[in-house]
């Protein structure tokens, strides 16, 4: 063999080993191993075309002409050959969908021209050795991956589809590759050097095209499948739609089971963030379009570039496979699609999509305010302990859920028992607080003073009755909304376990407080100095109310109030104990 | 050792009803510290910022008096959690702790839980739950005992001890508290008691 020779074959196994290094490397087959792509290859390389080898002699020898059988026969029985694996591989978990298919077809019909070229033509080339080499291994590869590329689309798809007719699929596949290969092999015959290279590279690069247009078509039905589930069909109406949503709850499970089967489950989890992200993007950018200050603005603005720096890294790790699926189902331009998709997912996973603000744009409550009076208002919610460590600028995005409410005359805000459903912020007038039957307020707040706050955490029933006293103007927030604003961000919730945090640590500190003054008095020892957290300053209670504990105002206050409650007690006690020792001494 | 681990978390009333995969995530972003007898592990004032979590071992929390001498307030050992509220609030300890022995200790500091929140949200509103729950609950026990209290300064003694306090709390500080308050009472009224039938 000589050296030209020897670059020859080199070449032919160069090429189709360079394609299939390039499959692996980008990942393009996915959900399949790299080990079911080389056995695509080797059943090529070595049984289809050991088959179709010994098949085609066989042919030969009972007097058909060589002739024809390039013509018709060889196509028939190699691409039938071919298709085989794919028909096995199609039942396995691990050919999920159209792509995968294509990828495992052209891969078989790259072996089979890598043998073809290596044992048939090659050798056969004689003087034209490298000129065959470089036409051959382009031409026919490109046309026997093209083929069974084709049938591997049309199995893929048929994994889709359940009616009777589901087997035309897989026939008019095979039909395409055998034509495909048909036409190649009889023009082919017809020509010779840079003709035979542009037709031969022509026709490899319309099966190219063929299976572009294939899987565009493939990807399109999973689209309208996902549209399907999600409910979005065409002729129905938005009413009819939503009822539907509602009574089947389960779209989004169901898409995320199908996204499973395709894309592998492993990549599931990174996929369901990338459209959380991709949803909490649209609903922000529809937030845009609402009159809110500049602060709140620039605050969404730094959200969504945030969220697609984030959607951009997970797009990297996801790699070209699931990107090019997922850009085809859910483009981004579909807006029905993607406000269908927003709202099922917010309804699936309402911790991490913004369904605060898609809630605020569907009941139209985004605008009852001007952006001048959310500021104000957002200032104000800022003064309140609960609210210290929220951002101003997530505090004016939930003040746009206030409600103004006006009162003329007593009118009982909430009973004693109520489930705490609200927070109130007094605007204009009093709220004066009572316990169960008593007439006599045991407070009263005045206007920029804020009622039970605690509810909009825990929602427990209220603990004294609450009553607008003449003409007043309230803000009301309500904890349901609150909770769905918090869901999906992370930071409020955050602020809301720190301020809490603040609170349980008084409390402690109250407990410990309570339990060191209480075991001095049951020793007796009640001038012994406190070896507990000691507390400089003490408020005097006076002597005919009864110290009450005020979940919003625990504070050191408190602990110094719990403090004095017991000092006084162990005085009163130390006292009477004294005096009954003096009677007895006097006795 | 992870899964074993993780149902410790359980054992901080701030990690109750974290699912147990959350739970797991959360001990995998714990950073594992050895502590040999006497070493410190923070100072009272110091600012903290990180949840302890004991796998073997014994620390001590302490502080001093206003003499200037130290004294113990009590022991965590093995499986036991300290510093939750220094994590989530950033505020000075309010005592030191130090290891009585060699110890190997899980350390959660706040901004890998921060982290760990931004992924996992709905960990954030279990915690809320918790600690809402928990301030609810101590405040009310804390009431009754209070307002008990002032029924033993007026004699009331079989009253203060029935004053709708259970017998049993859930948690352990307010068992303790109950517990003393009980002893409180019985001493007292035996105290006087006493001084009565002897006078």
């Amino acid at each position: 063999m000589d050296a030209v020779t020897l670059v020859a074959y080199l070449i032919a196994i160069a090429i189709p080993a360079f394609t299939i290094y390039l499959f692996i490397m980008l990942d393009v087959f996915g959900t399949g191993k790299t080990s079911t792509i080389l056995l695509c290859v080797g059943w090529g390389a070595l049984g289809a075309f050991g088959l179709a080898w010994t098949f085609n002699n066989f042919i030969l020898d009972q007097g058909l002409g060589y002739n024809t059988l390039t013509r018709i026969g060889a196509p028939i029985i190699e691409e039938v050959l071919k298709s085989l694996i794919l028909i096995y591989l199609v039942r396995q978990p691990r050919f999920r969908y159209i792509v995968d298919g294509a990828v495992y077809g052209i891969a078989v019909g790259i072996g089979f021209g890598l043998s073809e070229n290596m044992l048939i033509y090659l050798p056969r080339s004689g003087e034209a050795v490298l000129g065959a080499a470089i036409s051959r291994t382009l031409s026919t590869a490109l046309m026997h991956a093209a083929a069974s590329g084709l049938v591997g689309i049309s199995l893929g798809r048929l994994r889709r589809i359940t009616s009777q007719q589901k087997f035309v699929l897989p026939i008019i596949g095979i039909i395409l590759a055998i034509a495909l290969h048909v036409v190649y092999n009889n023009v082919v015959g017809e020509l010779s050097g840079v003709m035979l290279l542009l037709v031969a590279i022509g026709i490899g690069v319309g099966g190219g095209v063929l299976i572009a247009w294939q899987i565009n078509q493939g990807l399109q039905d999973e689209k309208a499948r996902f549209a399907e589930t999600l409910g979005l069909n065409v002729d129905v109406s938005t009413g009819e739609r939503r009822a539907v949503q509602r009574l089947g709850g389960a779209a989004i499970e169901d898409i995320f089971g199908e996204l499973g089967d395709t894309l592998g489950d492993s990549n599931i989890s990174l996929v369901r963030r990338l459209l959380v992200t991709q949803a909490n993007i649209g609903i922000l950018q529809n937030n845009l379009s609402t009159p809110v200050s500049e602060r709140l603005r620039t605050a969404w603005e730094e959200e969504i570039a945030e969220l697609r720096a984030e959607s951009e890294k997970i797009r990297k790790e996801l790699g070209p496979r699931v990107n090019l699926f997922l850009q085809s189902v859910f483009p981004p331009g579909d807006t029905p699609m993607q406000q269908a998709f927003n709202e099922e997912m917010a309804r699936f996973d309402p911790t991490l999509v913004h369904t605060f603000d898609m809630f605020m744009r569907s009941a139209d409550l985004a605008e009852t305010f001007t952006p001048d009076q959310l500021e104000a208002m957002a200032e104000r919610l800022h003064q309140i302990e609960i609210f210290q460590n929220v951002t101003l600028a997530n505090l004016e995005n939930l003040c746009r859920a206030v409600e103004v409410q006006n009162f003329e005359g007593e009118h009982t805000l909430f009973n004693q028992g109520d489930q705490g459903d609200a927070m109130y912020l007094v605007e204009e007038g009093q709220v004066a607080i009572f316990s169960q039957d008593s007439e006599t307020p045991l407070r009263t707040f005045e206007s920029g003073a804020v009622v039970g706050e605690f509810a909009l955490l825990d929602g427990q029933p209220r603990s004294a009755r609450a009553q607008v006293q003449g003409t007043a103007t309230l803000l009301r927030l309500q904890r349901q909304v609150f909770m769905m604003f918090i869901q999906s961000r992370p930071q409020v919730v955050l602020a809301m376990l720190q301020y809490l945090a603040e609170k349980a640590r008084y409390t402690t500190l109250a407990v410990e407080t309570s339990i060191a003054w209480m075991s001095r008095i049951e020793q007796g020892t009640y001038q012994t100095a406190s070896p507990q957290p000691v507390v400089s300053e003490t408020v005097p209670t006076p002597a005919n109310k009864v110290a009450t504990l005020e979940l919003e105002e625990l504070s050191a206050e408190t602990v110094a109030m719990v403090s004095n409650v017991f000092s006084q007690a162990a005085a009163t006690l130390q006292e009477r104990e004294e005096s009954l020792r003096a009677e007895r001494k006097a006795s | 050792m992870s899964l074993n681990v993780g149902e410790q978390l359980q054992g901080s009333f701030i990690f109750r009803g974290v699912e147990p995969a959350a739970r797991e995530a959360l001990v995998a972003v714990m950073r594992r510290e050895h502590f040999p007898q006497g070493a410190v592990l923070f100072h009272k004032d110091s600012v903290g910022d990180s949840v302890y979590l004991i796998l073997s071992g014994e620390i001590r929390i302490y502080s001093v008096d206003e003499l200037g001498r130290e004294f113990t307030i009590r022991h965590y050992g093995a499986n036991q959690i300290f510093g939750e509220f220094a994590m989530l609030d950033q505020k000075p300890r309010s005592a030191s702790a130090a290891a009585s022995q060699d110890s190997d200790v899980l350390v959660l500091h706040r901004d890998d839980f921060l982290n760990f929140l931004r992924e996992r949200p709905l960990i954030g509103l279990s915690l809320m739950r918790n600690l809402v729950e928990r301030v609810r609950y101590t405040t009310s026990y804390l009431q009754r005992v209070m307002d008990a209290t002032q029924l033993l300064t007026q004699g009331k003694y079989d009253q203060a001890a029935l004053n709708e306090i259970p017998g049993t709390a859930t948690e352990t500080e307010i068992q303790q508290l109950v517990d003393v308050f009980v002893q409180m009472v019985r001493s007292v009224q035996s105290r006087e008691e006493t001084l009565r039938r002897s006078s």
